[in-house]
């Protein structure tokens, strides 16, 4: 089963549809499989991730309350490689980023220390500028929430010596002393980046192991969209989390919280590019449901029905793809064909539709489509990359790409793209493509169920590799089949957890991971326990450490 | 810590201008008063600023209803210039030129090459999605680099990154998500909304500090930011080279941050009186405000460079493979759409193209109707301005659209066709730009194919 996929991989390859390459992955010659099966094991580096910024939101909620008021005007994350999660773990901090955070850390260092708040923060109150010994004490326990670690000596003396200086300033006011400390230790790229850092593993000192303080970050903001609580903190301080038996256990703690669903509503919003929905643009006059609750309406959909197949985290991900479970607005009511008054209520689809899973959501047909009509070869690129985790190549440059109106003698996208079929350079990818888009044709461009296109009714017929359907029942049930589909997805949440692309000498732990993920029964929860327990997930190469 | 220089003038000055009778004209902080004789230069013989913009736009043009006929100066415009008519002395068009540093991915080299004259990085880790990033920075960030280490050329903001448009691509990588690059995956993100581009440049606390009393926070803050940059240092010590690298970018936007706060307690940077801020721009049903926004931008532009916060700007118009549609136009698809949809010549594709250029020249209009002495701010620049590809529907990179507009304090002479004939390396207008701005290049620029020495001196005086 394993074996099928690499197969598959290579395959894309032969027919000539070849890909660029970054990392180990120019080297043409460094392959994911030797001759007797996944390369062996090596880890990766180390690298620091900027907090995204949700996390770094949930980190001041986790720190202060989840009444404070939490900045949103901050920089945006960036997408590398399909996830804003390897963004996070490749992009730097820009000049206006600085600008916003610094605004954002002295915002929230006054709320924390308003009048009401001042007790949860569980430090000394200075009794004024000379309290040399609680302005310590404060920055010692403050600093260790907020940097996740304790702080050195001199960090501490450094971050300390703001809030005499505050102090002073600003009439004697020892919060205000209080506060800017806090704004600092925010500032800090130690609380900015996740800095998670290797150590020489005691049983083999030649390869590096992440300490037990960047474990438990790994693992908190992994499994729970947040920072390490209080267990956590506390297993790190006992420098427990190296131990792999004491990471299963966590791990099934955390996944037991609700901190899951915020989780995975992060993971899937990111792998599914969820946040484009926020402007979704649509033609008026061609699509009249369109409005600006449309897109969110539809991003709810997605992410509650997810949340529903996948329920305490037993649910099985191949349901998702054939799961008949929708939520609908008003206006997402009229796409579905479906009656909604109110608020936001779970709908059953109309019958006859087809509609079935991840790939007949509303959310999923818009985006994969332009403004005025829906697109073959957008939804079937994201199937065969994001789904099946297969590359397509970029259409060569100096060809001439139109695709033409419709007309009395082509009105279906299928008549109309027939030259992706015809011209040799064009079929070797539109082939991967446009076959399993076509099956998705019964959805217009904003996802609504139609019967005919241009008056033409609508050939759905297709395949995948040797695996034939007719319209998107079918289809889903090829995909949910499909072991690509489910090693795709091993592979996707892991790049998630890491926070890059696998290297080709980390093959074997997807291997790992996907064979207990096949073992769970392919229920979620086991995915994300098999990804935290990884040899990947808990070792770093010591190389560039300096 | 470095303080801030300000070259033009305190506020005591500004309050003599007043006295002068030039009350009215407070935004702007150059007086006659200052200069020479003739309105071209400071007194003391220093000339004006120059500065340096890019413009940029997605999806490419339609070449018929774009490259002039007739070449050298008084060119005819065709459909796509005719909203730059009024500006035509200020506007050289370059036809002709190359992207020499290949095509290896339709947009994306274009994009890469046009804006750094380097190769792209392609990201294509087996079947992560493709994407791509700059491998060098993007010239603006040349220029403002080598203002950044001249004293007399340094600015409260290294650089200024305005998008209008925010239908752009976010999931190919830098390459077309963003225009501002320092280098791979390192960008400088643009503001889209006018008003927060006034609060950055002109923010509340800057306006308060106004009243003559130093506010005690200021100080503060800069030790915060001490702090910040020993632990980043520190940091460093303990991280991979590439993340060494990122905290050096991250280190860099510390201490411009404590350079803006100290000037801001020397009291003295706030020669300019700040108006009201803008009106906000939001998409009415799904709609982009495209050129009430262009206004509102280049208003705040205009203000932010007559008061020498900042010498260098972009402007990402719109996004490469972007699907801007300008539905108040009758362009309701997006143009990427469009690009390859649209049969025959593309009427409706080129339509957008010369929206495009109605909203260039409301930028340049505002420079030009903005006073510098004698002179105007459009006068005192070069601004350059291309697109992702020659033409969407083929993704070619011969033949490039390129604009070059401003005088660049002379250096420039507008109102010029220059067509090479012999496919010349597109980084010879980019070397011409910031030549023009006296950046010296003595060493020739760019890498690669797109590597060149030579200016264009038909455009230059």
């Amino acid at each position: 089963m394993l074996r099928s996929s690499f197969l598959a991989v290579a395959a894309v390859t032969l027919v000539g549809c070849g890909v660029g390459v970054i990392g180990d992955y120019a080297d043409d010659a460094v392959t994911r499989e030797s001759a007797d099966g996944p390369r062996p094991f090596v880890a990766a580096p180390a690298q620091l991730r900027r907090l995204t910024v949700t996390e770094y939101q949930n980190s001041l909620r986790y720190l202060f309350g989840n009444d404070i008021v939490v900045p949103t005007d901050l920089e945006g994350d960036t997408i590398i490689n399909g996830l804003e999660a390897i963004g996070a773990g490749s992009t730097t901090l820009s000049a206006n980023a600085v600008e916003k955070l610094e605004l954002a850390a002295l915002d929230v260092g006054a709320q924390a220390t308003a009048a009401s708040r001042r007790a949860r923060l569980g430090i000394c109150t200075p009794q004024n500028a000379g309290d040399t010994a609680c302005w310590t004490s404060l920055t010692t326990t403050l600093g260790r929430k907020i940097f996740r670690r304790p702080l050195s000596s001199d960090e501490v003396a450094r971050f300390a010596a703001i809030g005499p200086s505050a102090t002073n300033a600003l009439a004697s006011d020892v919060w205000q002393g209080v506060a800017f400390i806090i704004s600092a230790l925010l500032e800090s790229p130690s609380f900015l980046f996740r800095v998670e850092l290797p150590e020489a593993d005691p049983d083999d000192p030649s390869r590096g192991r992440y300490d037990s303080y960047a474990m438990a970050t790994r693992l908190s903001y992994f499994l729970t969209h947040a920072p390490p609580d209080e267990e956590l903190s506390a297993l790190a301080d006992e420098d427990a989390l190296t131990d792999l038996a004491t990471v299963k256990a966590q791990a099934g703690r955390l996944l037991a919280s609700s901190g899951r669903e915020s989780a995975l509503d992060d993971f899937f919003r990111d792998w599914l590019r969820l946040e484009r929905l926020d402007d979704l643009t649509k033609n008026r006059d061609i699509f009249p449901a369109t409005s600006a609750e449309l897109g969110p309406a539809m991003r709810e959909d997605i992410l509650r029905s997810i949340a529903a197949v996948i329920g305490d985290g037993d649910g099985d991900y191949r349901d998702l793809f054939t799961s008949d479970v929708a939520f609908a607005s008003a206006a997402l009511g009229q796409v579905y064909g479906v009656s909604v008054t109110g608020d936001t209520r779970q709908i059953d689809v109309p019958a006859g539709q087809g509609r079935l899973g991840l790939l007949g959501k509303p959310g999923f047909l818009a985006l994969y489509a332009t403004s005025e009509r829906s697109s073959p070869t957008l939804r079937g690129k994201f199937i065969r990359e994001a789904v099946l985790c297969e590359a397509v190549a970029a259409p060569p440059p100096d060809v001439e790409t139109v695709v033409p109106e419709p007309d009395a003698d082509a009105p279906t996208m299928r008549d109309r793209l027939a030259s992706h079929r015809t011209n040799a350079t064009c079929a070797a990818c539109h082939s991967l493509m446009d076959p399993i888009g076509l099956a998705l044709e019964s959805f217009d461009g904003v996802g609504a169920y139609r019967t005919t296109d241009n008056g033409a009714t609508l050939d759905l017929s297709g395949n995948i590799e040797e695996k034939t359907f007719d319209g998107l029942a079918s289809l889903a049930e090829v995909i949910a089949g499909d072991d690509r589909t489910t090693t795709c997805g091993a592979r996707t949440m892991y790049r998630y957890a890491v926070g890059r692309v696998e290297s080709r000498n980390e093959e074997a732990t997807i291997v790992a991971i996907d064979a207990q993920f096949a073992a769970g029964n392919y229920a979620v929860k086991a995915l994300m326990e098999a990804i935290a327990s990884s040899d990947g997930f808990r070792y770093a190469s010591l190389a560039e450490v300096q | 810590m470095i303080p801030l220089k300000r070259r033009f003038i305190d506020r005591r000055t500004v309050l003599r201008g007043a006295a002068f009778g030039l009350g009215a004209t407070l935004a702007l902080p150059v007086f006659e008063t200052m200069l020479n004789a003739n309105g071209n230069a400071f007194a003391d013989g220093t000339p004006l600023a120059k500065r340096f913009g890019l413009f940029f736009w997605g999806n490419g043009v339609r070449l018929p209803a774009w490259t002039p006929s007739r070449t050298g100066s008084n060119y005819d415009l065709k459909t796509n210039l005719q909203p730059l008519a009024p500006l035509q002395s200020y506007v050289s068009v370059v036809s002709g030129t190359e992207v020499k540093t290949g095509n290896e991915r339709g947009h994306h080299a274009g994009c890469v090459g046009f804006l750094s004259a380097s190769p792209m990085i392609p990201q294509d880790p087996g079947n992560a999605g493709y994407s791509s990033t700059f491998s060098k920075p993007s010239i603006d960030q040349v220029v403002a680099a080598a203002y950044g280490q001249d004293a007399a050329k340094r600015t409260a903001f290294r650089s200024l990154e305005i998008g209008i448009s925010k239908r752009v691509i976010t999931g190919e990588g830098t390459t077309l998500n963003f225009l501002s690059h320092n280098g791979p995956n390192d960008v400088n993100r643009p503001l889209y909304s006018a008003r927060a581009l006034f609060q950055r440049v002109f923010a509340p606390d800057f306006i308060a500090s106004n009243a003559g009393t130093v506010d005690p926070k200021l100080a503060l803050r800069r030790q915060i930011l001490d702090a910040v940059h020993a632990d980043a240092t520190a940091l460093q010590k303990k991280v991979s080279a590439n993340d060494r690298r990122r905290l050096d970018q991250h280190l860099t936007s510390v201490s411009e941050l404590q350079n803006r706060i100290a000037a801001l307690e020397e009291d003295n940077a706030n020669v300019c009186t700040i108006p009201a801020q803008p009106p906000e721009y939001p998409d009415r049903q799904g709609v982009e405000q495209l050129r009430n926004l262009s206004i509102a931008m280049a208003d705040v532009l205009a203000l932010a460079l007559a008061c020498d916060r900042s010498r260098v700007f972009s402007i990402m118009y719109s996004g490469s493979v972007g699907y801007t549609s300008f539905d108040d136009d009758g362009v309701t698809e997006g143009s990427h759409s469009l690009s390859h949809d649209e049969p025959g010549d593309q009427p409706e594709l080129s339509h957008g193209v010369t929206i495009t250029m109605q909203h260039l020249a409301i930028f340049l209009e505002r420079l030009r109707a903005t006073p510098e002495g004698a002179s105007n701010l459009l006068e005192q620049s070069a601004i350059l301005a291309s697109s992702d590809v020659t033409q969407g529907r083929e993704h070619n990179i011969d033949d490039y659209p390129v604009l070059l507009a401003g005088h660049a304090g002379g250096a420039l002479r507008g109102n010029v066709h220059y067509r090479s004939t012999t496919r010349e390396n597109l980084t010879k207008v980019l070397i011409t730009a910031m030549r023009a701005v006296d950046l010296p290049l003595a060493n020739g620029f760019g890498n690669g194919g797109g590597f060149a020495t030579d200016s264009i001196g038909a455009l230059e005086v």
